[in-house]
């Protein structure tokens, strides 16, 4: 497995987002190895995974880009506002975009996928994010932004080596291994690199826990696709 | 909703008239406002774009409805681009935020109030009411300054011209969703309208 998280941006040892990602390699190895992202390069995950999947996934941005609205409300610098309202605003629109092209082939409606329940990993992960950004300060609730960023930028990036034998899966690929959205990672690594630089060790381990547990999340989410994860208890 | 915003503008109409034919403005038409009042202006207006954009990032996160989530990225969108006028104006009469007038100030603080209190309804109300007000100060003020002052930079004004047609009708599809809560809608827009008073008066006054 190639682990070459942007090392060309990634100058000296010191930098604080090598120190995350050393973090959660052996999570990311889980990710990269996990049977739905296997099936996805060799066409063998079902479909209705997949779809659980992207349905889950349009959900969770909504939750995303309300969660980026606040880091740019609560960002120190002007710029870095900007950066972050302009990242909710693609968000948005790149949850719309699903209905233009997955949703539609699947002939599901705005409000068929808005009236799907989430499920219970995405939930529990959309709500940590949320709780983060109304009550951690900044630089927390970057560390706990920045795996779904990072981790769907390293997964874009393998998958797009290995391809997909089913063109659905690649299309999905396409969009995460995308230039546009390397620079997007680019500019909220930076952020944290540069952000970090002024913290105490004691501010950056609350950082790294944040991106630890996110991390964690992104894993579950995949693995509750996967299983197409129902709630325990229905009523 | 059209009739119901009728019917505040109508009521705000004094206040309104205050706003549009404020001494401030008055003044720089005649070409006799102090430069340090235009300065004031440019540099309150540093802080206050600058702090709205956050409040209008909040009241993005707390929508409910993707019409909602458009309306407040579309006023983002307008802040940014004032902004970047903005600094132009500022760096062509050289000016920086330095001290922040409370009375000037006090807008862009119930703005923040609105994000994290009122509902989506009553946010669009407050704003679709503020902005042709804004809007139609901004003209007159920016055009003075262009002719009396001799101010090139004065796209950050020209933005804020309209028409508001577009915005008010998002505007509006957003309030009929919180119908309930008229009166508090009714409150807001006009406690804006005060602020923004306050916003001119503050200008003027320091």
């Amino acid at each position: 497995m190639s682990l070459c998280f942007g090392m060309e941006f990634i100058n000296g040892d010191k930098m604080f987002t090598k120190e995350l990602w050393n973090s959660i390699v052996k999570i990311y190895e889980g990710i990269i190895n996990h049977p739905f992202i296997k099936g996805l390069v060799d066409g063998t995950l079902e479909e209705e995974k997949f779809k659980f999947y992207v349905i889950q996934d349009a959900l969770y941005l909504k939750e995303y880009v309300k969660a980026l609205s606040l880091t740019a409300s609560k960002a120190p610098k002007e710029e870095w506002t900007a950066i972050f309202n302009n990242h909710a605003k693609l968000t948005f629109e790149f949850e719309k975009s699903l209905h233009r092209s997955f949703f539609k082939d699947w002939k599901l409606s705005e409000e068929d996928v808005n009236s799907t329940p989430m499920s219970p990993t995405n939930l529990a992960y959309t709500t940590y994010l949320i709780a983060i950004a109304y009550s951690r300060p900044f630089h927390e609730l970057l560390g706990a932004i920045l795996p779904c960023y990072w981790i769907y930028w390293e997964v874009g990036k393998e998958l797009e080596k290995k391809g997909s034998k089913k063109e659905l899966y690649q299309r999905w690929i396409n969009t995460y291994s995308s230039k546009e959205f390397e620079s997007i990672c680019m500019e909220v690594i930076n952020i944290t690199n540069e952000i970090a630089k002024d913290l105490s060790e004691k501010q950056k381990e609350e950082m790294k826990k944040h991106f630890i547990i996110t991390s964690k999340y992104e894993y579950m989410f995949w693995d509750s696709a996967y299983r197409l994860e129902k709630w325990v208890l229905s009523t | 909703m059209k009739e119901f915003l009728l019917k505040i503008r109508k009521e705000l109409e004094k206040e309104n008239e205050k706003i549009i034919n404020h001494p401030l403005i008055k003044e720089a038409e005649k070409g006799k406002l102090k430069f340090e009042k235009i300065k004031n202006f440019v540099s309150q207006q540093i802080y206050i774009v600058n702090h709205d954009l956050r409040s209008l990032a909040i009241m993005l996160s707390r929508s409910k409805y993707d019409d909602e989530v458009e309306f407040f990225y579309t006023l983002i969108s307008g802040d940014y681009e004032a902004l970047k006028r903005l600094k132009l104006l500022a760096e062509e009469i050289k000016v920086d935020f330095s001290e922040p007038i409370p009375m000037a100030i006090a807008y862009t603080h119930y703005l923040a109030w609105l994000a994290n209190y009122a509902n989506p309804g009553e946010q669009a109300t407050a704003l679709v009411i503020n902005l042709p007000v804004w809007g139609e100060a901004c003209k007159k003020f920016g055009k003075a300054l262009k002719e009396k002052y001799n101010i090139k930079n004065i796209g950050f004004f020209e933005l804020f011209s309209g028409p508001f047609d577009k915005i008010e009708e998002m505007a509006i599809k957003i309030m009929e969703r919180y119908k309930d809560s008229l009166s508090n809608m009714e409150k807001c827009a006009k406690l804006i309208q005060s602020y923004e008073l306050m916003f001119w008066n503050g200008i003027y006054q320091w």
